[in-house]
């Protein structure tokens, strides 16, 4: 008797453990800097979908320091965490992260800017070829509309790496195809405001048939309307950006920005948790997965809105 | 002379191998330096990717970039000229001290399967020193002077094996490749310049004319020695060719005037006896060269006659001693069929020995048998009467005073009868002068009959004769003689025909016993006086010479 009782004990115990370790994970978020929205909007995803599947996690911010970055790293095996989303400082020291991470045994998805090596779950990224193409569309149809005719200046983040170059690629092509010719490419180095607007001075005064800027970030849009405004070509030279800000909504709505591209961090880091824990169960996960990026414009920003607040600013509740 | 080994062959083998001896020396040489230059370029590599290491990782250590120190680390040991560095550890202090661990190591390391990343444990530095033969170590000291961590640049032996096998593979290639161009380039040059035209040289000298002498030869290499070799023995095959030219000449010359004087020749080599013949020194004495084979000075000893091979040696000993320039004698040889000829042997020496014996004498043979026979029969013209034989008057002057000398010295007398015959002048003209010949001869056969052998009977013209008789002991011993003689003279003479012819004789005797000093002249007159005192006798008589009456 005492015996039967030992092995249902003994059973439920060990389902009981099972369920634990299958609705319980244990994860952390190695963040580069949680002080940036997207980082933040991406790390809420993270933390809605752990939520959402039972999981615990918690977030290590390097704010920007690699000597803390690997700290959190070391912090993160050190509390032997089941899995870790690693949103790195740059793809170099991913490498390291990751091999740290490997060393210890724990599972990694790195949700955005990639790593340079190393061994990894699975790497989630923005189709951004695909989202600038769509943006260059958006463009293109609104020069069609407005009857412009003029070149387009670009200001882009560093082409070295890999999403910026997608990003003028994609933008470019559709460019081509619409038969509008671009302008000078700067390049961001200190991604300040001064920057912006120095370089669409620049493009205002060197291309007199200037008709629109594109600015590859999304931060420092600032700059690039004071230019545009100093210059007094506000409403002659239009703006469309990469990236969104949360006041980018009205700014389309009121027609001040063309449009758009806007990543989705939120979903993002839904996905690398989802991805975590389907990898954990066994599961097969794409060692790629690519996330569509919202080409947004005064056109179809009401059908979009839903999936912006939540995706891309990480709004979770009205 | 085609079955010979040619000389290329040899001359390229030996010229192989000398610079093949100079070629290993100098790649032994070659591949030791080497070896020591890549072995201080291995130490080189190491020290340098140390240093520079050193001062470049310090910058990443610092910042925390392990990434990208690690790829510096491995670019620096995939850089291709740094193909001997095995592998590159950093140890990094800092990130130690994140991870907890004393250093925190990572680093490269050259396998087979290429330049791969290695793990701390397998970088521990006790493991890879045992591995690799090289190794530098430096310290990584940040811009504040604090110890960041360590580099340790490894290399290992297997990178300078692999090259010295490379390099000496290079070397023993460029050797082989060299000795064979060497090898085809010389012989090509050998054939070409030297062995093509000396064979054109060769074959040009073996293109003899009539006289054995090779052809005048062409020039065959454009080049100077060659072309000297050619001209020299052009030069000398004109210079052989004149000089057989008159050699035959003068071989022709004296083959004629042997030929002409069908002279025999001889050569005598005087030391070893050997001697050579020419054929008509053989054919002289009847033989073939070949029957007297083998020749010798033996051979011309035995065929000569012993009485002349003692003169002969006499004249060539005086020869030899500088006497006599020439040797010259004359000499019977027996002949093939018996008979005996005469040979003038004449010679001379032609090379002498350095202590100054004779060593090779030439000289010829004439046969002057017919000579000799003809001096012969002079000398019987000269002193014999030609019809009765007998002395003539030179003769008998001659053996008169040969007389006279031995009669003084054996003091013995010597008798000199003055015959004339008695009537003689009557036969001949009645019977003619062959009847008179006839009778002259029958009258000196007679008269010599009675005479001694040692006597002399001479015939001094017409019908005189005159006798001498030597070794005579006085009157006495001649009357008996005389006698005789006159009995001889009264017997009659038959004629051929059958006709007796008779004539008788006056004898006139002169005797000398040497007492005096007379001369043949006088005792013949004394004599003749004597003769005609018989005839005033009344002939057929003898009468004595009163020797007071000489003068």
């Amino acid at each position: 008797m005492n015996k039967r009782i030992l092995i249902v004990c003994c059973t439920l115990m060990t389902l009981l453990a099972f369920q634990v370790r299958a609705d319980g994970q244990r994860y952390a978020y190695v963040v580069s800097d949680l002080r940036i929205p997207f980082w933040n909007i991406m790390w809420r995803g993270v933390e809605d979908q752990a939520k959402a599947q039972g999981d615990q996690v918690f977030v290590l911010s390097a704010d920007n320091s690699a000597k803390k970055e690997l700290e959190n790293m070391v912090q993160a095996i050190r509390e032997k965490v089941d899995g870790i989303v690693l949103s790195p400082t740059n793809s170099s020291s991913a490498v390291t992260l990751l091999k740290l991470a490997e060393k210890a045994g724990i599972p990694v998805v790195i949700s955005d800017i990639g790593t340079q090596g190393g061994q990894f779950v699975s790497y989630i990224e923005s189709d951004n070829e695909t989202g600038a193409y769509q943006l260059g569309q958006i463009l293109a149809n609104e020069f069609q509309q407005l009857q412009l005719s003029g070149s387009v200046g670009i200001i882009a983040i560093p082409q070295t790496r890999q999403n910026g170059k997608l990003r003028t690629q994609g933008f470019l092509l559709a460019l081509s195809e619409a038969g509008i010719p671009s302008a000078y490419i700067h390049q961001q180095s200190d991604f300040s405001y001064e920057e912006t607007l120095t370089y669409s001075q620049a493009l205002i005064r060197d291309y007199p048939d200037l008709k629109a800027i594109w600015l590859q970030g999304s931060d420092r849009y600032q700059g690039a309307l004071d230019a545009i405004r100093q210059a007094g070509k506000a409403g002659e030279i239009l703006l469309i950006c990469f990236d969104a800000e949360p006041e980018f909504i009205d700014m389309i709505q009121q027609g001040t920005l063309v449009g758009a591209g806007m990543q989705q961090p939120f979903l993002m880091g839904a996905r690398a948790v989802s991805s975590l824990d389907q990898h954990l169960s066994g599961g097969n996960v794409p060692r790629i997965q690519q996330l569509e990026v919202l080409a947004v414009s005064k056109g179809n920003i009401d059908d979009l809105l839903p999936t912006i607040k939540r995706n891309v600013l990480g709004i979770t509740a009205d | 002379m085609s079955q010979k080994k040619s000389s290329l062959y040899l001359i390229t083998l030996l010229v192989v191998i000398s610079a093949g001896l100079v070629f290993s020396g100098y790649g032994a040489y070659t591949y030791h330096w080497q070896q020591e230059q890549l072995e201080h370029e291995i130490i080189g590599q190491t020290e340098e990717s140390a240093v520079r290491l050193a001062g470049t990782l310090a910058n990443y250590i610092e910042s925390y970039q392990v990434n990208e120190y690690d790829k510096l680390v491995a670019h620096e040991i995939r850089t291709h000229n740094h193909s001997a560095l095995s592998a590159i550890v950093v140890d990094d202090y800092k990130m130690g001290e994140i991870t907890g661990q004393k250093v925190y190591t990572s680093g490269w390391e050259r396998t087979a399967e290429g330049v791969v990343s290695i793990e701390a444990e397998a970088a521990s530095a006790n493991k890879l020193i045992s591995h690799n033969s090289y190794f530098a170590e430096l310290n990584i000291s940040g811009s504040s002077g604090d110890a960041l961590g360590q580099v340790r640049v490894y290399a290992s032996d297997r990178e300078l094996k692999k090259r010295s096998l490379a390099l000496l593979m290079q070397i023993v290639g460029s050797m082989l490749v060299l000795l064979l161009v060497l090898s085809l380039v010389l012989i090509l040059l050998l054939k070409h310049l030297f062995i093509r035209p000396l064979r054109t040289l060769a074959e040009a000298v073996d293109q003899q004319d009539g006289s054995s002498i090779p052809q005048l030869v062409e020039p065959v290499s454009p080049y100077r020695e060659i072309s000297q070799l050619t001209d020299a023995m052009g030069q000398m095959l004109r210079t052989i060719s004149q000089t057989q030219q008159e050699l035959q000449r003068e071989h022709e010359y004296l083959e004629n005037i042997v030929e002409g004087t069908r002279a025999g020749t001889w050569s005598w080599n005087i030391q070893t006896g050997e001697t050579v013949y020419n054929e008509r020194w053989a054919e002289m004495v009847g033989y073939t060269l070949s029957e007297l084979e083998p020749v010798s000075i033996e051979t011309w000893q035995s065929l000569s006659h012993p009485d002349d091979l003692e003169r002969s040696a006499q004249l060539l000993e005086k020869h030899f001693s500088g006497e006599d320039d020439f040797y010259e004698c004359e000499v019977r040889m027996r002949h093939k069929d018996g008979h005996w000829i005469w040979v003038q042997d004449r010679g001379r020496v032609a090379s002498w020995q350095a202590d100054g014996q004779p060593l090779e004498m030439y000289g010829t043979h004439l046969e002057i048998t017919e000579v000799k026979e003809y001096q012969e029969q002079l000398q019987r013209i000269a002193h014999y009467d030609m019809l009765t034989g007998l002395p003539n008057r030179v003769l008998l002057f001659d053996r008169l005073g040969l007389a006279l000398e031995h009669t003084r010295k054996e003091r013995r007398d010597l008798a000199v009868f003055f015959i004339d015959l008695d009537g003689f002048k009557e036969v001949n003209d009645e019977h003619g002068h062959d009847a008179g010949d006839f009778l002259l001869v029958e009258i000196a056969n007679r008269l010599a009959s009675v005479l001694r052998a040692e006597d002399t009977l001479a015939r001094l013209g017409g019908d005189e004769f005159v006798a001498v008789l030597p070794g005579i002991r006085g009157r006495d011993q001649l009357e008996p003689i005389l006698n005789r003689m006159l009995q001889e003279m009264n017997r009659p003479v038959v004629m051929p025909e059958g006709t007796e012819l008779k004539v008788t004789a006056s004898i006139g005797v002169s005797l000398f016993a040497g007492e005096r000093d007379l001369g043949v002249n006088q005792l013949v007159t004394l004599a003749d006086q004597a003769m005609y005192q018989a005839k005033m006798q009344g002939k057929n008589s003898f009468c004595f010479s009163n020797s007071l009456d000489v003068d």
